[in-house]
């Protein structure tokens, strides 16, 4: 890597319609026609993640966390605002994502890569890295249909990590593994993060975010509330709950 | 444009796991497995020279018939199968467009492999064809990687078209099969130019397919005649075609997550 990697975030929004099954209405929205049932999904979203940073975002269900995680990582555009990145993203947002049920572990280790990008040389170089890691080498020959989502997991965290990212995004998704797998990926994400590489992690484990992240921003409905070290966000984060849960 | 040679570069070997899981999946559980890449167009043939009036007795140049008519369903099976197969796959596959990060034309593109590698298998029957007939090997057979580039162009250019504008409206791919009938009936595919109607001369001037198909038979019947300007308008017309097309495609790719 000539240059450390970065992530630059600067006011991004994004515009949702709620109810796009009409003809009329994702006519309009592809041709940003205003509406009613418009809303910002995110609404002014700012951030700088430098070399080194670990960042976990924490806010309720529908706050937006998936869909800056989703920017973040190429898979949509915001609506407004620009995003910077400089390094190679690895993201981990859905269980299972990029698998094929009809092929087997060993097949969908290739497809995942591919569609990650690597090229079948790197992969057939890392492969025993992978497998190792996933501790799925019994599975191997097995096709993924009937693989746990835990398995899958394994499977996705252990291809992504090794694609060697710099940027590493996960999504909740470690949560479905258990506890020796989740010991063994933070391992891997403390020894990334001391090769200064940064983490974007979003969970509703505090007590995961507490060890892995040193800064947190908390979303609601879109807006970023709070911004700052994680002990100080958990707690504010902890209030709102508790506060909204009594109104 | 260079992005899309970029990605392809990039993402080569997602494109080709993809196209060969979708080879692999089209010929599953068949008996006659890749023999199905010639079979439907010989039996067209077979169904046009039986049941169709002979339009060679009138027009010498079309001659060997039989000839004239394979290679019209040559080539347009591959622009109709590579259509039919490219424009739903992009919104078929929305569960993973919502998951994960690749450029999407590699789903289009991945999705026009399968019938190259069936046009390729028609190669061998042409030749065999031609042997039948005893029609003389011309040199000119070597462009005819030329007239295929062109029909590659205008498929990917309106596969990217069509499966963009599929991901918001499923009507696309519920028209298609409608709109390639019209086509097969209103292109050169089994009649001559000349046999055509000429108060629609506009739209048969400037369909591109009418310049495909007419500009591979004259490379490869021994009396065909060969009409430049017919095939540089083709050529012309499926370069705009593929650059309109993925230009498109990849405006419409920003929204495609939010609305597929």
């Amino acid at each position: 890597m000539e240059s450390e990697p970065q992530v630059k975030v600067e006011s991004i929004s994004k515009l949702f319609r709620r109810n796009m099954t009409s003809f009329a209405s994702i006519f309009g929205f592809v041709l940003k026609i205003p509406s009613q049932d418009d809303f910002w999904v995110l609404d002014d979203v700012s951030f700088t993640l430098k070399s080194g940073d670990s960042l976990g975002i924490l806010g309720t269900n529908g706050s937006g966390k998936s869909t800056l995680l989703k920017i973040l990582s190429h898979i949509t555009t915001p609506t407004k605002g620009t995003v910077e990145i400089r390094g190679k993203i690895g993201a981990l947002i859905e269980i299972g994502a990029g698998f094929n049920p009809d092929l087997t572990g060993r097949e969908n280790i290739f497809l995942y890569g591919a569609i990650l990008g690597m090229s079948k040389k790197q992969i057939r170089e890392k492969f025993e890295d992978i497998v190792e890691f996933s501790g799925l080498r019994h599975m191997l020959d097995t096709p993924a249909k009937f693989y746990s989502s835990g398995m899958y997991l394994r499977l996705g965290f252990s291809v992504t990590i090794h694609m060697d990212p710099d940027i590493l995004i996960i999504d909740e998704a470690l949560a479905v593994g258990d506890g020796a797998f989740q010991e063994q990926c933070f391992r891997k994400i403390e020894e990334f993060q001391k090769q200064g590489k940064i983490t974007i992690l979003v969970s509703h484990d505090m007590q995961m975010i507490e060890n892995y992240t040193t800064k947190c921003l908390i979303l609601s409905k879109g807006i970023i509330t709070q911004e700052g070290p994680t002990q100080q966000s958990i707690k504010e984060y902890l209030y709102q709950l508790t506060h909204l849960d009594k109104t | 444009m260079i992005d899309l040679f970029k990605n392809i570069v990039t993402y080569r070997e997602l494109l080709f796991t993809l196209s060969e899981s979708y080879i692999k999946a089209r010929y599953k559980q068949t008996i006659l497995g890749g023999t199905w890449a010639v079979v439907p167009p010989l039996l067209l043939v077979f169904t046009a020279v039986a049941f169709i009036p002979n339009l060679s007795t009138r027009s010498p140049e079309l001659l060997p018939y039989s000839l004239f008519v394979f290679v019209g369903f040559w080539f347009w099976a591959f622009f109709a199968n590579a259509l039919s197969f490219a424009i739903p796959n992009v919104a078929q596959n929305s569960p993973l467009l919502r998951k994960v990060y690749f450029p999407r034309e590699i789903l289009v593109l991945a999705a026009i492999v399968p019938s190259i590698l069936d046009f390729l298998i028609g190669l061998p029957v042409l030749l065999f064809i031609m042997f039948l007939y005893q029609v003389p090997f011309h040199l000119s057979l070597l462009l005819l990687p030329f007239v295929f580039i062109t029909e590659l162009f205008l498929v990917f250019g309106l596969s990217c078209a069509g499966a963009i504008a599929n991901v918001a409206f499923r009507d696309v791919s519920k028209f298609l099969p409608i709109l390639l009938q019209i086509l097969l009936f209103s292109s050169p595919v089994i009649y001559a130019l000349s046999d055509m109607n000429p108060t629609y001369s506009f739209f048969i001037r400037w369909n591109p397919l009418t310049g495909i198909f007419d500009t591979a038979r004259s490379f490869i019947l021994p009396r065909y005649p060969f009409h430049m300007d017919e095939f540089f308008a083709a050529f012309i017309i499926s370069i705009l075609v593929a650059y309109l097309g993925y230009r498109l495609f990849k405006l419409g790719e920003r929204v495609i997550v939010d609305i597929a």
